[in-house]
């Protein structure tokens, strides 16, 4: 019964073992942080900068509808979207597709500011372009309400 | 500056909540005093100190959080000194042969070097979990931007992406730390999971040290559950649920081992800040109400503080209309929907059971050999994580999102958080057989 309960004891402690926080201190860790931070962001390259590049160049507490060449939340347009409200704090996105539905909705443009184009530019009536970089383009609200657009 | 601020944040809460360790239980040992103090500490600044600031529309800053600490710490330390002070003489310490003391440090060392390794993995960037920059992450950042907690986020449709329903209490204290830097840094948040940690093991090691009196079995304990102390989700609910929801298991089966309503009053305590991060933390609540129904019914009232710590949330919520996923739309539907073909949910549960055997078989092992003890001396323990394992099982019944989908991304990690109770009920009952004990295995 001893044996048995000192061999129980050394499974627990075995299974337990996590090897990898002993491996960490051979690993090279600035490059383990640099991929950490871009790892979130992998799936579409450019877009964390920029989103960053839209942060800097809008306002606090501005709207900002996010527009990417996706259609589907789970597919690609979710991904954009929810990384987008934490890349722009204190700003409110808004998004072009309807909530719970995989269709573009474009009545949200009434409630932007802002259009934050990335991938694929959308050319919205009421909305000038005011900042762009290699991967997309920021415009600006001409006219408080847009109601329809156009992908190109 | 940035690790220091880390830093400071952990000692401030450590700070803050000495005082409120000290009222709550005069008689815990340091591993434990520390282990409280911190989440005491976090918990009083984030939910109560912030919160306040908050409602009062007054900034948030390390001027008016040190305030708000100073204030915490001279009530609770008013109210402990009006306290009889405590008699020491309870506190024997056993005689052990110097050998004993010199490999149970060395044990210990070892739980040191995977502290510090946990340590660099949590800081070695900003976390990268998705969960952490759609629901904690994000809700932080924007509740340090609006320099309060951010109602309109929370109600905006917009963002019910965020799972707006879900307590706040964490990033509260993401806040805490922000405050105190005095700017957004996601990577140095994750000092704080070394400290959630670390209160989950000391806490853990207190309660061993009075299961044995044998510092190697001790120290070799602390060794073998320090792995699962170690939240590898930096920057989500689970590792501070974990922490706080161990801790008030642990007194609470004290409490129903001892008779001691006291000590189910102070794990009702760390149960209501468990429920204050995470759904599954007020699940826990009622899971360990199970538990005592069925081994100290006369106790069950005694769990109110849990209850009174998580209902203004749930108040808040209400009041903000805070829509909850799970319960969204047609329940019933979902449920005998689900309940009618079962095959998807265990299929996803087969496939996405991951790591950890040896582990697993040892904990099945330990249950078999000393069964008698564990249906009595720990049935309270036991039956609180089967039962919180059926409410694991029931989210995904109701879930509204696909379950193979729901099961992939969260069994792995939700189970978890009974993973270190489980552990220690397991150590808990091969102590006295690796002993050659019997009372005390067999209750």
């Amino acid at each position: 019964m001893r044996l048995a309960a000192v061999v129980a004891f050394a499974l627990i402690l075995i299974g337990g073992f996590e090897p990898f926080y002993l491996r960490i201190f051979t690993i090279d860790r600035p490059l383990e942080g640099a991929l950490f931070a871009e790892l979130p962001f992998r799936k579409m390259p450019g877009l964390k900068s920029f989103l960053e590049g839209v942060d800097a160049h809008t306002p606090p507490r501005a709207r900002i509808a996010i527009w990417v060449p996706f259609r589907q939340w789970e597919g690609g347009y979710g991904y954009a979207y929810y990384r987008a409200s934490y890349l722009l704090p204190g700003k409110q996105v808004v998004p072009l597709l309807a909530l719970h539905d995989d269709r573009a909705d474009f009545s949200n443009l009434a409630q932007a500011d802002y259009v934050a184009s990335f991938g694929e530019q959308l050319v919205p009536p009421g909305f000038e372009s005011c900042w762009r970089d290699a991967h997309g383009v920021l415009l600006k609200a001409s006219n408080p309400v847009a109601s329809s657009a156009n992908a190109r | 500056m940035t690790m220091v601020a880390a830093l400071l944040t952990i000692a401030i809460c450590v700070t803050a909540g000495w005082p409120l360790s000290k009222l709550l239980d005069r008689g815990a040992k340091l591993p434990l005093r520390i282990s409280t103090s911190f989440l005491l500490g976090s918990a009083a600044l984030g939910g109560v100190v912030l919160f306040l600031l908050s409602s009062a529309q007054l900034g948030w800053s390390s001027v008016t959080l040190t305030a708000g600490m100073l204030l915490v710490s001279a009530i609770a330390d008013a109210f402990a000194r009006k306290r009889a002070p405590f008699d020491r003489a309870r506190i024997t310490q056993p005689f052990a042969p110097q050998w004993k003391g010199f490999v149970a440090t060395g044990i210990d060392l070892m739980t040191g070097v995977l502290a510090a390794g946990y340590a660099l993995f949590a800081t070695v960037g900003p976390t990268p979990e998705y969960d952490f920059i759609s629901i904690w992450g994000v809700k932080a950042r924007e509740f340090w931007i609006a320099g309060g907690i951010d109602w309109r986020f929370l109600e905006n449709p917009f963002n019910e992406f965020a799972h707006v329903d879900y307590p706040i209490l964490l990033p509260l204290i993401f806040d805490v730390q922000t405050a105190i830097r005095g700017s957004w840094d996601a990577r140095w948040l994750g000092a704080l999971y070394v400290a959630f940690g670390l209160a989950a093991l000391l806490a853990v090691r207190a309660f061993i040290e009075e299961e044995t009196d044998d510092s190697v079995l001790a120290a070799a304990a602390t060794l073998a559950l320090a792995g699962i102390s170690f939240s590898p989700w930096v920057g989500l609910a689970d590792g501070p649920l974990v922490a706080s929801g161990t801790v008030g298991l642990l007194y609470v089966r004290r409490g129903v081992l001892a008779s001691s309503s006291a000590d189910i009053l102070r794990g009702a305590l760390f149960l209501g800040i468990a429920g204050s991060f995470k759904n599954e933390g007020v699940a826990l609540i009622a899971a360990a109400a199970a538990g005592l129904l069925l081994t100290a019914p006369r106790f069950l009232a005694r769990l109110w503080p849990a209850i009174a710590i998580v209902t203004p949330w749930f108040v808040l919520r209400r009041l903000h209309h805070l829509q909850t996923d799970l319960t969204a739309g047609p329940i019933l539907d979902r449920v005998t929907g689900h309940l009618a073909n079962l095959q998807p949910m265990l299929s996803a549960l087969a496939t996405y059971t991951r790591g950890k055997p040896f582990f697993w078989i040892g904990i099945g092992l330990a249950l078999v050999l000393a069964f008698r003890a564990a249906i009595t001396r720990e049935r309270f323990l036991l039956v609180a994580l089967l039962v919180q394992t059926c409410f694991f099982l029931a989210a995904y019944i109701v879930t509204p999102h696909d379950v193979t989908w729901h099961v992939r991304w969260s069994w792995e990690r939700i189970v978890t958080q009974i993973t270190l109770p489980l552990g220690f009920v397991a150590i808990a009952l091969l102590l006295p057989l690796i002993e050659g004990r019997r009372g005390r295995s067999e209750g």
